[in-house]
């Protein structure tokens, strides 16, 4: 079985094929600190691609309330338990040599458990040789895509399960978080690994993973090899679906896209802007070639404030999320890896410039390539976690592919004061 | 010593892998008598009593990922006439479950033959200039036929939507309504031709060709029938397809000819699906001389 190298695990790993990369590849950040979990962007994915019969319970988008919620119910636990059982049967820790960190090709440390796919070649029992180890959910995990709504965890000894102090950072004492998934577009994706039909590619020209419609015999394979679980079997034309990534967009072939390349219909839904997905470019070797200025490249490769969800898994996911700075940090190291507290520790005091590239969340429906950012005056002056931080209001450019200005927005939000005598008037 | 264990692993499930090979090459002849009426695709049929049987040893699969080691279905009976024109198979075996459906998480039974297009061909699905042609009989396709298309009001009964965009008629929106375009668009393996997401079934056989694992490919022309019953914990299944339909991928067979064929079966209660099945080795088929 070839090697290939993924960044996210700072080591080489075993995949079906080898490697082989797109030019560009979609790619997004998902704050999951803003998320007022209104699932608005949910309502816009199904309004777009997913309102016909046989998919009326696909949520190519979904919103979930961590740790109890999950679409399908527990799928995360799940797995984490199949590789946890894999780990102990062949006596492997799954832990991160944090000595090995360094630089951008290998951000986080090295991974020293076994991935999907390196799970799968220890299991020779009677389940059967998979490419990827994973499950098959039932019909019923599918059905409640949104259980556990907004449910927190409890807290041991206070009243209703909630303790009085319990707010206070670094971690809460009683807690939930919104999750926002999508399709992660992997760069070595667990659905594509387990097709046995070849029935699923990822395009060279921006790295989308897609079903071909025409060529999928509906073995279900792929839902069970993707470790987030965003194929979906469908009844209707008895073949697998999957987020095509808003790809018409993508291409900037939309009406509205003036021919450039566009967000996806979930990003521009994104009421609480927590959302900002564009195109990283690849260079040969599958490494993101240098593009300092490309806000998604910052953001992940620079400032490393976005990580990966679930990078053990190993099909480096190209979905990158903010964690949110209340929850417990063992959790948080589970779900993102070892990369989580120095992501909270840049989000907490943003740098100068961090707080510029955070204002282009939602701005724009057009794709920002490009960002420059314009010093403006001292506005605020405070000290966070004991140490002097300044607020600047800076004035931040997004451009589009074709290198014209698409937004500009300063890091104070414009103030208008009404006059006092007309508090509500229409 | 991991490495050690590890060959002797790799030695078992090669001898795994053979097993049904060595069972084959001891298998007797399937004999294909000819018969001068026409072959109704009927497993009732009083003309199979007459037709010899003989045992075919299924094993597990082992060489394309998933495996199945452990497989549902070990043994077929099989028999076969024909009439100079068609030839047609009778497939039987015992499964404690009829499944029928594709919902979610179900799986449907199926069974299959393969034939080399040419004089002969690799077990493996064929090889690359050694394709193999293959029939392959499924139970939704069988309730398509027999039911009409198993759509959300069949397979999910308490489901209930009052509307979608752009769909025809009434609930519960029959999708073989859905005639125009804007509705049609969004049944996407439909639209584009895909023959597993066509409502309207005319056969329950879906002929295919490979050359090799992975390169299953649905055959250009459609040829083959069938039908599947099942009764007292048995499915009975024929399929029949004419020596020669006029095809580039014929088999080299017809009266009077020595013909290689495999068999799979699949159990959905099981989750066997795809590569998840259990298989033969090649049986010699003999087909009677015409007139004889």
């Amino acid at each position: 079985m070839p090697e290939v190298y993924n960044w996210q695990l700072g080591r080489k790993m075993l995949y079906p094929y080898e490697e082989r990369h797109p030019r560009w590849q979609f790619a997004f950040v998902f704050n999951t600190n803003r998320c007022i979990g209104c699932q608005t962007c949910s309502m816009a994915c199904k309004s777009t691609w997913t309102f016909s019969k046989g998919q009326e319970y696909m949520w190519w988008n979904n919103v979930e309330s961590k740790p109890y919620g999950g679409y399908p119910q527990f799928w995360d636990v799940k797995l984490l338990r199949m590789l946890d059982d894999v780990h102990q049967r062949a006596n492997v820790e799954p832990s991160w040599d944090v000595a090995k960190r360094d630089g951008k090709e290998r951000p986080y440390v090295t991974f020293e458990g076994l991935t999907i796919f390196e799970a799968a070649r220890k299991r020779y029992g009677p389940e059967g040789h998979q490419p990827a180890l994973g499950y098959l959910p039932t019909d019923a995990e599918w059905r409640a895509p949104n259980i556990y709504e907004d449910t927190s965890t409890g807290y041991k000894g206070g009243a209703f399960g909630l303790s009085t102090t319990g707010e206070s950072l670094p971690e809460h004492k009683t807690w939930f978080f919104h999750l926002q998934r999508i399709c992660n577009h992997c760069t070595y994706p667990g659905c594509l690994a387990a097709c046995p039909r070849k029935a699923i590619y990822k395009r060279p020209e921006d790295g989308i993973v897609l079903i071909d419609q025409e060529r999928c015999r509906g073995y279900k394979m792929c839902v069970e090899g993707c470790p987030y679980k965003k194929s979906m079997f469908r009844s209707t034309t008895r073949v697998s679906e999957k987020c095509v990534a808003c790809y018409p967009r993508i291409e900037g072939r939309d009406p509205l896209s003036d021919g450039v390349p566009m967000e996806t219909r979930c990003m521009t839904a994104c009421v609480g802007k927590i959302r900002l997905q564009g195109l990283v470019r690849i260079a040969e070797d599958g490494s993101w070639a240098e593009d300092r200025y490309n806000p998604l490249y910052y953001l992940i490769k620079v400032d490393r404030v976005a990580l990966p969800l679930y990078p053990q898994f190993g099909t480096e996911p190209n979905g990158f999320y903010i964690p949110p700075r209340w929850v417990p940090r063992p959790y948080l190291r589970q779900m993102f890896g070892p990369g989580v507290d120095e992501a909270i520790e840049k989000y907490v005091a943003p740098s100068r410039e961090l707080l510029a590239v955070l204002q282009l969340f939602r701005t724009t429906q057009k794709i920002i390539f490009r960002y420059e950012i314009r010093e403006g005056a001292k506005v605020y002056e405070t000290t966070i976690n004991g140490k002097p931080w300044a607020m600047y209001n800076d004035t931040i450019i997004g451009y589009d592919k074709a290198g014209r200005e698409v937004v500009r927005v300063t890091v104070e939000e414009p103030v208008y004061e009404r006059p006092a005598q007309h508090p509500n008037s229409i | 010593m991991r490495r050690a264990r590890r060959l002797l692993l790799t030695l078992l499930l090669l001898v795994v892998a053979l097993g049904p090979g060595l069972a084959g090459a001891q298998q007797k002849t399937l004999r294909a008598r000819f018969i001068r009426s026409a072959i109704p695709a009927d497993p009732g049929w009083r003309g199979w009593r007459l037709a010899p049987a003989i045992e075919v040893q299924l094993g597990p699969q082992v060489m394309a990922e998933p495996w199945q080691l452990t497989p549902s279905i070990t043994r077929l009976t099989v028999k076969a006439v024909h009439n100079g024109t068609w030839v047609a198979f009778l497939l039987a075996w015992k499964d404690a479950t009829r499944n029928a459906a594709m919902q979610t998480d179900t799986f449907r039974d199926a069974v299959a033959l393969m034939v080399p297009v040419g004089r002969a061909a690799s077990i493996t699905m064929g090889a690359p200039k050694e394709r193999v042609l293959i029939l392959h009989w499924k139970a939704d396709w069988q309730e398509d036929v027999d039911k009409g298309f198993q759509d959300v009001a069949q397979l999910y009964p308490h489901a209930w939507l009052d509307w979608y965009p752009f769909a025809p008629g009434e609930p519960p929106y029959d999708v073989r309504g859905w005639t125009n375009p804007e509705a049609r668009r969004y049944l996407t393996g439909w639209v584009l031709g895909n023959p597993r997401s066509q409502p309207d079934k005319r056969t329950s056989v879906e002929e295919q060709v490979a050359e090799g694992y992975g390169t299953l490919t649905t055959n250009e022309r459609q040829s083959a029938v069938g039908k599947g019953v099942y009764t007292n914990g048995e499915w009975r299944v024929v399929i029949a397809r004419p020596f020669a339909a006029g095809d580039p991928n014929d088999p080299a067979w017809g009266p009077g000819k020595t013909v290689p064929v495999a068999f799979a079966a699949w159990d959905g209660g099981a989750g066997e699906i795809g590569g998840r099945k259990s298989l033969s080795d090649w049986v010699a088929v003999r087909l009677s001389p015409a007139g004889r």
